[in-house]
């Protein structure tokens, strides 16, 4: 880099200065703008101040939204029930409300006949407790059918218990009678299943077991099995079983 | 040295009165007149005020302003058509210095645009070249022609004013 006295354009350049009269018009000129930049920003940063609010109200609707859809607050997928031809089980919805039968509604159509004792034994599967509907409106009981899946590890065998309107179970129940033991179709592996129906008041309760024939089981196992079908709260009084393979049962009491 | 996002007009008067002269100056060595001059000064600052840069230091801040007042000044060039005042009136000096003093302001003002921010900044704030490549960013090379060519011009028509030490 090359030098050379500047002393000359020091002194030259020092003179280059704004005088007093240009000094203040510069300086006013500036802090005008100033204040109208603080005013425009203020103003601004109110106006984000007064959106937070509705913003965050949003932002909170918007996730109380997706958190509901994902746990099924607001709605729940339905599909028709398909009435089943005489013999074959009753296939069921897909929609599930959990633990239904203490909704007070559901209570009051279905829970009179559900066991409100439930079996030493009995365990609650996966399955566990659901509501299925072949109506997307689920206020109507007359589409609703309730269904409970319990297993017992004494009997090594599942309990399927289904409430339901009568006009649900359709024709399966045209041959068959009430409070009488019935037989599904055997399956490739021997078991069949047996089930007996109950009814009250235009509702139906079924109990049926996978592999578990109900006429044989002994009679301590019977005296259980009878006295949790009894605890339901209303509890339809039926005659004796008609048919030659059940035993006599008396149910009264 | 951060600035909040807001000015108060203390802070605003301080700023100028720091850095007013050298902003002056610059945009004189561009316009060479008072009244364009004084419009880019005004422009430069309230640039300043819009952008709410945040400054390390008071250098940080010199050369923010510096780049600024170079640009405005560019940019008013482009657009305006200038009067050029007579360099007699921009100042006073005492006469035995004012002669001398004339021409080589004089010289240094007739200087082409671009050499005029360089040689400001050289001779007169004393940044080097790498320093003066940063604040105009330019390349340092760029600056090394700029002040090498405008030292050939002064040399040239002001003589033996000029001393290579």
């Amino acid at each position: 880099m090359f030098s050379m006295k500047n002393d000359l354009v020091i002194a030259a350049w020092n003179a280059i200065e704004p005088n007093d009269s240009q000094d203040a018009r510069i300086l006013s000129a500036i802090l005008s703008a100033n204040r109208s930049e603080r005013k425009r920003k203020e103003k601004t940063m109110l106006h984000t101040k007064k959106l937070l609010i509705p913003a965050v109200c949003l932002v909170l609707l918007a996730v109380v939204g997706i958190v509901g859809i994902r746990l099924n607050w607001f709605t729940a997928s339905r599909e028709p029930i398909e009435a089943e031809s005489e013999g074959a089980p009753v296939n069921d919805t897909e929609c599930k409300v959990p633990n239904p039968i203490l909704d007070e509604e559901l209570n009051a159509a279905f829970g009179y006949l559900f066991p409100t004792e439930i079996e030493e034994g009995f365990v609650l599967t996966e399955e566990g407790i659901g509501l299925y509907s072949d109506s997307a409106d689920a206020l109507h009981a007359e589409h609703r059918v309730l269904k409970a899946t319990y297993y017992n590890e004494e009997l090594d065998d599942t309990l399927l218990i289904q409430v339901a309107p009568s006009a649900y179970f359709g024709g399966y129940l045209k041959n068959m009678p009430y409070g009488v033991v019935q037989y599904g179709d055997p399956q490739t592996d021997g078991a069949r299943s047996s089930m007996i129906f109950f009814e009250n008041d235009g509702i139906t309760i079924l109990y049926k077991f996978g592999k578990t024939d109900i006429a044989a089981l002994d009679a301590e196992a019977a005296e259980r099995f009878y006295a949790m079908v009894h605890s339901a709260r209303y509890f339809y009084r039926i005659s004796p079983a008609e048919s030659e393979e059940n035993d006599e049962i008396d149910i009264d009491g | 040295m951060k600035r909040s996002l807001l000015r108060t007009d203390k802070e605003i008067t301080e700023l100028y009165a720091r850095h007013k002269g050298m902003v002056y100056r610059v945009c004189f060595a561009y316009l060479k007149n008072t009244a364009d001059t004084e419009d880019a000064v005004s422009e430069t600052f309230i640039r300043l005020i819009r952008s709410v840069p945040a400054f390390e230091s008071v250098e940080h801040e010199k050369a923010w302003l510096i780049r600024t007042a170079s640009n405005v000044c560019k940019n008013q060039l482009k657009h305006w058509w200038r009067k050029r005042e007579d360099i007699d009136r921009c100042y006073d000096l005492p006469d035995m210095a004012k002669v001398e003093t004339n021409e080589v302001l004089e010289t240094v003002l007739a200087l082409p645009d671009r050499y005029k921010a360089a040689v400001y900044l050289y001779y007169y704030e004393g940044y080097t070249g790498a320093e003066i490549a940063g604040l105009l960013k330019q390349p340092q090379s760029t600056v090394r022609n700029h002040l090498r060519e405008a030292r050939a011009i002064l040399k040239e028509r002001l003589g033996d004013v000029f001393d290579e030490e």
